[in-house]
């Protein structure tokens, strides 16, 4: 089982190379002046359609996405409970079915709560 | 996987490997073998993906061009077939800015990391008859985790820019993805219960054994899982993030060169393995009723990978974009209960399956059942959300047929001049 | 220090790694570059986990804490004007820190000292006796496979843990309306 992950080390290193070597062949071009490499105080300054850029980037973000993220770090928790219930489901039958019922249940109050204080809503 | 079969037949790409194995493992060489095993499977992956990105670039401005009633590129090769490497080409020639008031490390680390999770989640997936690199006993799950890695890249390259552009367009694209990663987990759920486990190749058993593709029991979570992979992924109608007319190009507006290239090409690898996956999950994998004795699995799951990829080709080119509160309370109100619904359901006629023992024809009348439901719960639930259903027409309406609609004076500058010099 | 193998190559490796990831938290001036960083010490503890054998543990800390919380902490970041503020933020706060930070400290160091280790260094050689205690409840499936933890947490949601599992559904349902009300507050609500 372990090998298992152990391939997955090397799919790590396959996932890193891939961009590494375009970059690496990029860079290449470079030395070789097939690629530019002129850098000016215009060209390297932030874009934003052709003025000056005003102020940082870190501009106020209002709560909402707070709200979502919030919302999905319950949601994903709750839903990866039931990943072992799901692969259990077949030995324990019925009573396994009505215990994630209840499960399921108290988490849709939450569910409702939420949707009643318009925490879905983007505002 | 059947271990003994002939290193020969091709049916099974697997098949090769394993006497090549079998024979270094014969002269006690495990160690050998597992390393050359394990770069097997990476250097194959690495150039499928290089392969597979090459042409997906010429699939998708061919197919958007057809749908877009254009040709598409045609001159460069045959039917414009080296597009793609004049691309590549074009991408590696350009001058590759980094924006000074950004974070130079950041910013050069997020496209570094940004293949990681696509290669990791390709090493799950079974190709072929036994040709999965590392067929995992928590595979969805597996699948599950690593994309949801991805929001943090999109977050890196944002942020790092310094650019209000893009740190807007990751946010917001992190908010999407978050909120349509849990209508992906939620449908996957469903096939986990019904197929008892998380293993890709047990999905795919399973499917065997019963003679069934997943899809034709699982009708709501096949399509939940669809529209949410299109959001994952970031693709249109889901393609906020490139939402040229109002955040320039999301996340990576500062990126230019072949980093730019490098987030061009992951888009389409997602969509190519979400086709995959779909393949899995939904129809069979390599299975496909008796063909795969003839054809060779792989071929086979490759068709299927495409045909999904089409699917996503197809939809960028005709589906308009949504706005990003419609597309957020889409998900959360719709897609999440219904994904819960539906994993009640299907725990639901698992549990009765095994309680009372039953043969797996029971799955015939599921399938039915699970069919009329699924219309009818989307149907009640829309009745009682009260939605409307905007009817759009057939064919474009000019206003002289329309002929409702009159003519509206312009304000003139005496009506200004009267509203203001009475006020109402 | 004896090698025994190479998965101990692979925890030192991660091991060493993640502690410095975790220095990089405390010591980065940048408070995304601390977040980033925290991102990299949780993500190798995943790594951890894979080695003790528990898979299934090590994908939810990638899911929750890879993928949720480290987003959560982005976005808290985000929506506080933390940048406006230069130099470190610990203020009138800084003893009470460092007597939370001392606490924690000793109650890690007593918890550490005081566990019976095993003295099967390489059980990963030996997978049927995995250190991680779910795995050895039970261990066979009914096709005569090794029962992964996965397999094994979920029979234990429904035979020991009956009720902490829905305890923790409960749990989650404070979290939730807790979340929501300090974000929202009493604004108004759907009728």
């Amino acid at each position: 089982m372990l090998g298992q992950w152990g391939h997955m080390g090397f799919l790590v290193v396959v996932g890193l190379s891939l961009p590494a070597v375009a970059l690496v062949i990029s860079f290449l071009l470079g030395l070789v002046k097939i690629r530019p490499k002129d850098p000016n105080a215009i060209k390297q300054d932030t874009y934003e359609c052709g003025i000056e850029a005003e102020g940082s980037a870190w501009v106020q973000f209002h709560s909402g996405y707070y709200v979502f993220a919030l919302l999905f770090v319950v949601f994903d928790i709750e839903t990866v409970f039931l990943y072992p219930w799901a692969v259990a489901l077949r030995q324990e039958k019925l009573f396994a079915f009505v215990d994630a019922l209840l499960f399921i249940a108290i988490l849709g109050v939450g569910y409702v709560y939420a949707w009643r204080k318009r925490a879905f809503e983007w505002r | 996987m059947n271990v003994l079969a002939n290193w020969w037949d091709l049916r099974s790409l697997a098949n090769p490997v394993n006497g090549l194995l079998g024979w270094l493992r014969d002269k006690g060489w495990d160690e050998i073998a597992y390393i050359v095993s394990g770069s097997i499977g990476a250097a194959a992956i690495g150039l499928f993906l290089g392969v597979a990105m090459l042409a997906l670039i010429w699939v998708e401005r061919r197919v958007i061009a057809r749908i877009q009633i254009r040709r598409g590129p045609n001159r460069v090769g045959p039917q414009g077939l080296l597009q793609p490497v004049a691309d590549a080409i074009k991408l590696m020639q350009k001058e590759s800015l980094t924006p000074r008031l950004g974070d130079k490390w950041v910013f050069w680390l997020a496209p570094l990391l940004l293949f990681i999770p696509t290669v990791l989640t390709l090493g799950v997936v079974p190709f072929g008859d036994g040709m999965t690199v590392a067929d995992l006993n928590v595979g969805v799950l597996f699948i599950i985790a690593v994309g949801s890695v991805m929001p943090l890249v999109v977050f890196m390259a944002g942020w790092s820019s310094n650019n209000k552009y893009s740190l807007l367009g990751a946010m917001r694209t992190i908010a999407m993805v978050l909120s349509y990663e849990l209508p992906a987990v939620i449908s996957l759920l469903s096939v986990v219960v019904l197929t008892g486990s998380m293993q890709l190749g047990e999905i795919i058993n399973f499917q065997k054994d019963h003679n069934t593709w997943n899809v034709f029991l699982l009708p709501l979570p096949f399509a939940i899982y669809l529209i949410a992979s299109l959001a994952e992924i970031g693709r249109s109608p889901y393609d906020i993030a490139e939402a040229e007319s109002e955040i320039v190009a999301g996340y990576h507006t500062e990126y230019s060169g072949m980093k730019f290239g490098l987030f061009y090409a992951v888009e389409l690898a997602n969509a190519l393995i979400i086709g995959g996956l779909f393949a899995v999950f939904f129809f069979g994998g390599w299975w496909t009723y008796y063909l795969d004795v003839i054809i060779p699995s792989w071929v086979l799951f490759f068709v299927k990978m495409l045909l999904g990829y089409w699917l996503f080709v197809w939809a960028r080119g005709t589906v308009p974009r949504l706005r990003i509160d419609q597309s957020l309370k889409f998900s959360w109100q719709f897609l999440v209960p219904m994904g819960l619904l539906n994993v009640v359901l299907v725990a639901f006629e698992v549990a009765l399956w095994y309680q009372l023992d039953a043969p797996g024809i029971i799955l015939a009348p599921f399938a039915v059942i699970n069919w009329l439901l699924t219309a009818g719960l989307i149907v009640g639930y829309v009745r009682l959300l009260k939605l409307e259903h905007t009817q759009t027409p057939r064919r474009l309406t000019l206003t002289e047929d329309v002929g409702i609609v009159t003519h509206v004076p312009a304000p003139s500058a005496a009506g200004y001049s009267a509203a203001g010099g009475s006020p109402a | 220090m004896q090698i025994h193998s190479t998965e101990q190559v692979v925890f030192y490796l991660l091991a060493v790694v993640a502690v410095a990831a975790a220095l990089g938290v405390v010591f980065a001036q940048d408070i995304i570059h601390s977040a980033l960083f925290l991102v990299v010490t949780l993500i190798l503890t995943a790594g951890v986990y894979v080695l003790l054998s528990a898979e299934f543990l090590s994908l939810v800390q990638v899911l929750v804490y890879g993928g949720g919380v480290s987003i959560l902490v982005m976005f808290a970041v985000m929506i506080t004007r933390v940048r406006d503020a230069r130099g470190p933020l610990d203020g009138a706060q800084k003893p009470i820190a460092i007597v939370a930070g001392l606490a924690i400290v000793t109650v890690l160091v007593l918890m550490i000292s005081r566990t019976e280790w095993q003295q099967a260094i390489p059980a990963v050689n030996r997978p049927d006796e995995s250190p991680v205690r779910v795995q050895r409840v039970i261990t066979q499936t009914d096709k005569g496979q090794l029962m992964s933890d996965t397999d094994a947490i979920g029979h234990d949601l429904f035979t020991t843990f009956a009720v902490p599992f829905e305890v923790a559904s409960l749990v989650l349902l404070v979290a939730l309306v807790g979340a929501i009300y300090l974000a929202r507050g009493e604004e108004d609500e759907v009728t």
